[in-house]
């Protein structure tokens, strides 16, 4: 073979490499995973007509039963609702009154699980809801991890399994602070003091460090601590409270930008 | 055979993987199809190594899951052929290679053992468009 060739060859093998170094730190997966997103929703489209048409298939005595519960308890929960916007405003004049600032700061939203990543250790998820990077999702047992990207009505979550996520948690009422990361199929639980060590099966939770997180939400159960000859911090790990492979629903929490009068000092 | 159809056939599957993980237990069909046509053909290792690295990305976020594997295989069956004949046994030794790479990528064994079955099917049917008659 001529050397130009084998040159030519070489050169040809350094520019793929490069071009995959390049793609690896890019977000291209999860922008190509945004743009399946739609076709996703169209194959999940039979399920959905055959949900709906099962209606038709349903005894009317039942389905106006049901309808007249519902409507008892939209009543219900209107009332509620008026109750607590009453609330709010009154909890926002005192807010004003003795110039405390909103310490939750978030909006929450419902959002719909459109797709999953197949293997078991950093279970992405895809979800149809309009959001923003780093908005907080969270199922009705803990914490699930943050938006990476979105766009178009539809966004792709980084679970808290993701090796690249860290989340500051403490145990309630005491001066813990640690930090979780993710490591596949479990997580680990780093800066936690050989004396300060939490029981095997007690639950950690965001402490709010860092201002992503909202405080209080459960995030992950002990599972093993271990003792390291020479080391100041245990070797702690711990599975998440949150199982969200079978959820259909998820709560999206995105922080409000502070109001005006806020940040005047 | 058809490229396109094939790329297609993929892209059909990752959106199966995607959209389906949490409801049955499915192979991953777009991996077990590209596999399929680097085995049945080895001339094919352009295009599959592309459409591979799209899987990677979409599926794992990372190009390195099985592209690295991908990208090797047509090297030891061009290598192992040299050596010691052409044969199946170099064959089927890549197709577990590239088939692990997903397993330890945290897909679950049965998923595993179902791209594997799915593979020896698709190479079964596209060897034949390779085929050359006496």
């Amino acid at each position: 073979m001529p050397r130009r060739h084998i040159l030519w060859r070489v050169v040809l093998g350094l520019l793929i490499f490069i071009a995959v170094l390049a793609l690896q730190r890019m977000p291209i997966g999860q922008y190509i995973t945004l743009g399946l997103s739609p076709l996703i929703s169209t194959l999940h489209a039979p399920a959905r007509w055959w949900h709906d048409n099962e209606l038709w298939l349903q005894d009317r005595d039942k389905l106006q039963t049901e309808l007249i519960e519902t409507q008892n308890s939209l009543e219900q929960q209107t009332a509620l609702i008026q109750q607590g916007k009453s609330l709010a405003e009154e909890n926002t004049q005192l807010r004003k009154l003795l110039k405390i600032t909103n310490i939750h700061g978030y909006t929450w939203r419902a959002a719909q699980v459109l797709g999953r990543s197949p293997d078991k250790k950093s279970r992405r998820l895809i979800l149809q809801v309009q959001s923003k990077s780093d908005d907080v999702v969270v199922s009705s047992s803990g914490l699930v991890g943050l938006v990476d990207k979105s766009h178009a009505g539809s966004a792709v979550v980084r679970t808290i399994l993701d090796a690249s996520l860290a989340v500051p948690v403490t145990v309630p009422g005491s001066p813990l602070a640690a930090l979780i990361r993710g490591q596949g199929d479990h997580l680990l639980v780093d800066f936690i003091p050989l004396d300060q060590t939490p029981t095997i099966g007690a639950v950690l939770q965001t402490s709010g460090a860092g201002g992503v997180f909202p405080p209080g939400i459960s995030v992950a159960r002990i599972t093993h601590i271990e003792a390291l000859q020479g080391r100041i911090f245990a070797r702690v790990e711990a599975t998440p409270t949150a199982h969200w492979q079978r959820d259909n629903w998820l709560a999206i929490a995105s922080r409000m930008s502070p109001p005006a009068d806020s940040l005047a000092p | 055979m058809s490229i396109p159809l094939l790329l297609f056939a993929c892209l059909i599957g990752i959106i199966f993987n995607l959209g389906f993980s949490a409801v049955f237990l499915q192979p991953d069909w777009s991996l077990a199809l590209l596999l399929a046509a680097l085995l049945a053909h080895r001339g094919n290792w352009l295009w599959v190594s592309f459409a591979t690295g799209a899987h990677d990305l979409v599926l794992h976020w990372s190009v390195f899951i099985s592209l690295p594997w991908v990208l090797l295989t047509p090297i030891i069956i061009t290598w192992s052929d040299a050596q010691i004949g052409p044969s199946l046994l170099q064959r089927m030794f890549a197709m577990l290679m590239v088939i692990s790479s997903i397993f330890f990528a945290g897909w679950s064994f049965p998923s595993c053992i179902l791209t594997l079955l799915l593979c020896l099917i698709f190479w079964h049917l596209i060897a034949r468009f390779y085929v050359q008659p006496a």
